[in-house]
């Protein structure tokens, strides 16, 4: 695997964009970061760095494994380069586990060429880590859906030129049961796209309001119904990702190691401590990560495995970009665009960013219940009391 | 990249006999009560039958790893059988080729107190200095000392009861372990031998953090089943969302842990010395202090009855912090890792 990684390396050192560091996943802020990444996910296909786990007839690597999907990821996260859309990729699992054949043929080689940019359309306003509780609509009338609602936190909406859609199907089905999942042209009259501006002052994310769209019926992946057990199984295949959370952390704590060292910090001795105990915590979820992606290879992983990792993560990001931020004092306060601002103003970016982690995905609420619930087998909450 | 990480079958077969033979040799009700000695010679050569404390020895076969696992089991059980001791005395010794006699375990200065050292005086070596806190070394007939000469590292064979030995018991946190400081002023070797004593000197330290962890996984086991049980306002405390929390807290104490020390244990059987005080030094700054937070939310949850004297939960408590404290604490580890990045990565 050694060599694949020097491959990657190399290959990243030539031809990754060269896109401003920020932290987190972002979207791009104009039509011209835009084609950059379309060609970008383009090159990343051709490589076989990404869609390697397809199978070969679309464009899949013979005898892939997983770990080349993992080496990938943390070699893109250690260059700091663009990964390729979540979305798309997302989308394509879905279709891969559940389209039809006309569905595949039309929208894989699409998402590979970077042609088509997908959005994930799950989240709403009423519906966070309460996914199954969404309550976007949509009726079928003759050879169409009609869909009506609003979804929200979609990440490049305000590009996208496909969503993947969860909506509900069925009203009188048990919650999880009457959901379905779609293939919405996110150009449709009806669909609106407003893009929210964050706590970071840019706009990744989006709202996507749906007025009497009408979608025909071939958009819908796999059956009526089906749409929940869809979205399970095409976002497991974000595990192998939490390698390159790591590298991140890694690549943070290099980081501010050389922000102590500027700050004249680094020969003081409760800075250097905090410095450890940040590198240790890191190895030791870095182990953590290696031993659980063995499991979830041999098929034998464990519930709290992946919201360990994930709760973990988020939790020690953000104290590492707290940390980074004390570090420098007053002048922590300064932020991008000020002349006395430390390394233009990232680790406040970070500092902003980390937030998201910590509740996008599932929050650390959520992991925790995850963790005591189906990891060590603690009562479900009694909820409707 | 991982399967070298993870416990193979027969580490794991090691570790459920180990358990079972340490739950078979442990009295907690002994403990409570505050005997004393809390092993017999039998016990440990029962231990010795089975192959635990002779495991790092050419016939024994095992590696630190092997024996890190069987350690993790005592600290699971409370056991006071001084089996890792024994079992890395036993292995430097024959490595440096020393036999020591009777019960013998290792004497060493603790992590960022003096060395002891050794002087060579005609054809005997004296040996001065102290280490504060000795596993059964009250009991032990022989100590193993790790000290320095002007030039190197050496190993030597010390009669506890020889001239310019003294031997005090220790009065210390951790009610299930006895201790004694050992002194040594000018005390005359029986044998010694140079010796690389590294190795020796971090296993010390990865085995008390296997032994936190052992004990700190008992600990989640024991809350777990207390909060599944325990009623209050008509139902189970851990239905709870603020006690769920912080269950899952101690598990990513835990697992967390238990991946720091798996690697440090996995170093100590690599030969390169820098990447092993690496993951010594990671899991020495993070298992000791993770396992001492989870001992505290465990107590926490077990609410009144975990202040008793009578609940196992501050037994653990105790012995998780004793592990955390000695073999180098936190900080010196957090140095330690500190100078090795500067030097190394």
């Amino acid at each position: 695997m050694n060599g694949f990684r020097d491959e990657v390396r190399e290959f990243l050192t030539e031809h990754a964009p060269d896109v401003k560091p920020r932290a987190g996943v972002r979207s791009p802020e104009t039509e011209a970061e835009l084609a950059v990444l379309r060609a970008w996910t383009a090159k990343l296909f051709d490589a076989g760095y990404a869609g390697a786990d397809w199978p070969v007839e679309y464009g899949g690597t013979p005898g892939h494994d997983v770990l080349r999907d993992v080496v990938v990821a943390e070699e893109v996260a250690r260059a700091g380069a663009l990964q390729a859309p979540g979305g798309s990729m997302l989308a394509a699992q879905a279709l891969l586990g559940f389209g039809t054949e006309e569905q595949r043929r039309r929208y894989l080689p699409r998402i590979r060429s970077g042609e088509d940019l997908w959005c994930q359309l799950f989240s709403e306003p009423g519906a966070g880590s309460d996914l199954a509780s969404l309550r976007t609509k949509a009726v079928l009338e003759g050879d169409h859906y009609v869909v009506n609602g609003q979804k929200v936190w979609t990440t490049n909406g305000q590009w996208a030129d496909l969503g993947y859609l969860l909506a509900r199907t069925d009203p009188a089905a048990p919650k999880h049961k009457g959901i379905t999942a779609f293939a919405l042209d996110m150009r449709l009259p009806g669909v609106t796209v407003r893009p929210l501006r964050e706590i970071t002052g840019t706009s990744d994310f989006n709202e996507v309001f749906f007025d009497d769209v009408r979608v025909p019926v071939e958009a819908v992946i796999g059956k009526p119904g089906q749409g929940w057990q869809i979205a399970n199984t095409s976002l497991a295949h974000e595990r192998s990702g939490v390698g390159a959370s790591v590298v991140t952390l890694e690549r943070n704590w290099s980081r501010l190691r050389e922000l102590a060292a500027a700050t004249g910090r680094l020969d003081d001795t409760e800075t250097r401590d905090r410095l450890a105990a940040f590198l240790a915590e890191i190895q030791a979820l870095s182990v953590h990560t290696r031993l659980s992606l063995a499991r979830w290879r041999e098929g034998a992983e464990r519930a709290l495995d992946a919201p360990v990792a994930k709760l973990a993560f988020s939790e020690l990001n953000l104290r590492l970009a707290e940390y980074a931020l004390s570090l420098q004092g007053a002048e922590g306060v300064l932020t991008e665009g000020d002349p006395g601002v430390v390394d233009d103003g990232s680790w406040q970016d970070a500092y902003l960013y980390a937030r998201a982690y910590t509740i996008a995905g599932g929050s650390s609420e959520i992991m925790r219940n995850l963790i005591a619930e189906r990891g060590l087998g603690l009562p479900r909450e009694q909820v409707g009391r | 990249m991982s399967g070298d990480l993870a416990l193979g079958e027969d580490q794991r077969d090691l570790a459920a006999m180990a358990l079972a033979f340490a739950d078979e040799h442990t009295d907690p009700a002994a403990v409570l009560a505050g005997a004393d000695p809390l092993w017999t010679d039998k016990q440990l050569a029962a231990a010795g039958d089975l192959g635990l404390t002779g495991l790092l020895t050419e016939d024994g076969g095992g590696t630190h790893t092997d024996l890190a696992v069987v350690v993790e089991q005592l600290g699971r059980t409370g056991c006071a059988l001084p089996i890792a001791p024994v079992a890395l005395a036993a292995g430097l010794a024959e490595s440096a080729g020393l036999r020591p006699a009777g019960l013998c375990v290792p004497a060493v200065a603790e992590r960022g107190a003096p060395d002891i050292t050794a002087e060579p005086a005609g054809d005997s070596l004296r040996l001065s200095g102290r280490a504060e806190f000795v596993l059964a070394g009250a009991e032990a007939d022989q100590v193993l000392v790790l000290a320095h000469t002007a030039e190197s590292s050496v190993v030597a064979v010390v009669d506890t009861k020889a001239d310019g030995v003294t031997v005090t018991p220790r009065s210390i946190l951790d009610i299930s372990r006895r201790f004694a400081a050992v002194a040594l002023e000018s005390a005359v070797a029986v044998g010694w031998a140079e010796a690389d004593t590294t190795t020796t000197r971090e296993a010390a330290a990865v085995h008390l953090m296997a032994d936190a962890v052992g004990a700190a996984s008992r600990l989640l086991e024991l809350t777990l089943e207390h909060v599944r049980t325990r009623e209050q306002f008509g139902r189970a405390v851990g239905s709870f969302q603020a006690v769920k929390h912080h269950c899952a807290n101690m598990a990513v104490d835990l697992e967390l842990s238990r991946g720091a020390v798996l690697a440090a244990m996995r170093a100590l059987d690599d030969e390169d010395p820098v990447a092993r005080a690496f993951a010594v030094s990671s899991a020495g700054s993070f298992a000791g202090e993770a396992c001492s937070r989870l001992a505290g939310l465990a107590l926490q949850l077990h609410g009144g009855m975990g202040f008793t004297w009578e609940q196992p939960v501050h037994v653990f408590l105790r012995r998780i912090k004793t592990d955390e404290l000695l073999g180098g604490t936190p900080r010196w580890h957090r140095a330690r890792l500190l100078e090795l990045t500067g030097a190394n990565r």
